[in-house]
Order: structure tokens, then C-alpha cells, then sequence
């Protein structure tokens, strides 16, 4: 008897679970694909900058720097570089995706240059070894070179306070 | 006639870039049907018209053409874009819910309806 009462509340249990649960689905990006190496170094893959030096390990900044996939075809990226040229506060390398390098040295000498180094990669080649599948993308790599955080898609403020800054310090402060 | 020969090799350049032996078409073909482009993320890379399908799918030529089998081009995919770019996800630790959740729901409706049965 006690138990066939408590059977009367089992389809309003399983109806807030539900409602939770889709809740819980709908807040979420389902085409943000998560970042195989977080916790990893990216894979190392010949890559040119813009001076055809090709990187070494050494040749990246020191401490935490952000690695920003862009190309100046991309409307969201072009969107997005005054956005940069206002958070100069962290070292950043650019992987022109996909465009030829005159192409984005013109550009960049017009609209400005937030970039410590330009890396080139203009058959797609290196992204799709570091995982990559759109443009703007933008990794956060601590001091060992440890890939700690990556965000698909443009940044903006509001992205930058609640997911970046706070990321940014934590791997900062790590010695 | 030599402008036109040019013209030829570039097409031909263009379309067999990369030539396959016919086992390892039959790979490539297997492959870009199974594997998600990332773009659009409801189409398989073969039928993607995304430049970054395209891209891939020169990614899994050269790697066949390099001697490559099917299986480690997959895992070396998997490596680089996670579980995502399967169309047939693996059993693992993240896709166990996936794959046992439906089970577990049914089981679990087969045994209140059981229990149910025998109050009735």
C-alpha cells in the first residue's frame, strides 16, 4: 500500500528529471566540438611564419600566450580583431588558415597587428593536425606548452571576463 | 596542342592529385562515408561540399597513398577531433551512456510495469 503511493509520484519524478535534463541540453553548444589535447602539447608539425623561419620549440613565447586561428577572409574574424587589438595584454600567435601570406600582411598592416608571430599554413594542413575545423579558434597554452583551454568561435567580452581571464591567471600564477 | 597538353596535366593535376591503389579507394571511400565533417556536422565527409571536408578528405588521400591503413587514418582523426568525427561512435567511458542508457531505460520500464503487474 505505502508503496503503491509513492508509485504516484514516480512519473512527476521522472518529469523533472526529464525537464532538467533537457534544460541542461538545451544551454549547451552541441557543435562545439571539445579539444582533444587539452593537457597535451599540440603536435609538433613543420610550420612557417610569415618570415619562412620554420618553428621550433624555442621559438615559442615564454609563459602563458594565446595561439589564435584566424584568416582575413573570415567575416567573424575581421569581426573580431578589434576585439584583439584592445586585449594586448597577453602574448598571441596567429595560424593564418588557409590564405596566401601577402594576403594577410597587407591586411594586417592595415587594420593593425596583435600578433607577436605570424604562422603560416595556407592549404589547411597544420589545423587539421592541431584539430582545428573553423575559423576563429582560439587556444589557451601555458608555459610548458600544455594546451589548456580552446574556444571555438568569436570572442567577445563577455567571453573573455567569465571563461578566459580566469583561466588566463590560474595557469599564470602556476609556476 | 601545347597550350592544351598544359591545360590537361593541370586538370589531370588537379582531379588524381593523389592516386590510390583500387584497395585503398575502397578504403577512402569506406572512410569518408563513416567520418562527420565537422562543418556541417549532419553530413558525412563524402557528401560534405565544406572546403574543410575537402580538406580531410586530401588529408585521408595522402595518408592511404602513404601506405596507411583505414584503421590507424581513423585513430590519427580521432587523435586530432575526438569521438565527434565518428558517425559510429566507439564504446568507451564517455559514450557508455550512449550506448548502455537505452537498455538500462527499458529494463528499468520492464520491471515497473512487472512490478505493476503483479499489484494489479
Amino acid at each position: 500500500m505505502r508503496s503503491a503511493r509513492m508509485v504516484v509520484w514516480l512519473p512527476l519524478l521522472c518529469m523533472v528529471v526529464l525537464m532538467i535534463g533537457l534544460a541542461w541540453g538545451l544551454s549547451r553548444n552541441p557543435r562545439a566540438v571539445p579539444s582533444t589535447f587539452i593537457g597535451q602539447p599540440l603536435p609538433e608539425v613543420a610550420v612557417l611564419d610569415l618570415t619562412d623561419h620554420r618553428m621550433r620549440a624555442q621559438d615559442w613565447p615564454h609563459g602563458v600566450w594565446l595561439l589564435h586561428v584566424m584568416a582575413s577572409w573570415c567575416e567573424v574574424c575581421q569581426h573580431e580583431h578589434a576585439f584583439w587589438m584592445h586585449h594586448q595584454n597577453v602574448p598571441m600567435v596567429a595560424l593564418d588558415y588557409k590564405e596566401s601570406p601577402q594576403t594577410i600582411q597587407a591586411w594586417l598592416k592595415q587594420y593593425g597587428n596583435p600578433y607577436q608571430r605570424i604562422l603560416v599554413d595556407p592549404l589547411g594542413d597544420v589545423a587539421i593536425e592541431w584539430g582545428v575545423y573553423g575559423t576563429p579558434e582560439t587556444f589557451l597554452i601555458d608555459r610548458h606548452h600544455i594546451v589548456r583551454a580552446r574556444w571555438v568561435g568569436e570572442m567577445t567580452t563577455k567571453r573573455w571576463q567569465a571563461e578566459v581571464l580566469p583561466l588566463l591567471q590560474r595557469w599564470q600564477q602556476e609556476a | 596542342m601545347r597550350w592544351f597538353l598544359c591545360v590537361l596535366c593541370c586538370l589531370s593535376q588537379l582531379l588524381w592529385a593523389v592516386p590510390l591503389t583500387p584497395p585503398q579507394e575502397a578504403v577512402y571511400t569506406q572512410l569518408t562515408t563513416e567520418l562527420r565533417c565537422l562543418v556541417c556536422q549532419n553530413e558525412n565527409l563524402a557528401d560534405s561540399g565544406a572546403p574543410m571536408a575537402a580538406d580531410l578528405r586530401r588529408y585521408i588521400r595522402i595518408h592511404l597513398a602513404k601506405g596507411e591503413s583505414g584503421a590507424m587514418v581513423r585513430s590519427a582523426l580521432r587523435q586530432r577531433y575526438g569521438d565527434t568525427i565518428d558517425f559510429r561512435p566507439s564504446f568507451n567511458g564517455h559514450t557508455l551512456v550512449l550506448w548502455v542508457g537505452p537498455g538500462v531505460v527499458l529494463l528499468l520500464v520492464l520491471w515497473v510495469a512487472y512490478r505493476r503487474g503483479r499489484y494489479d
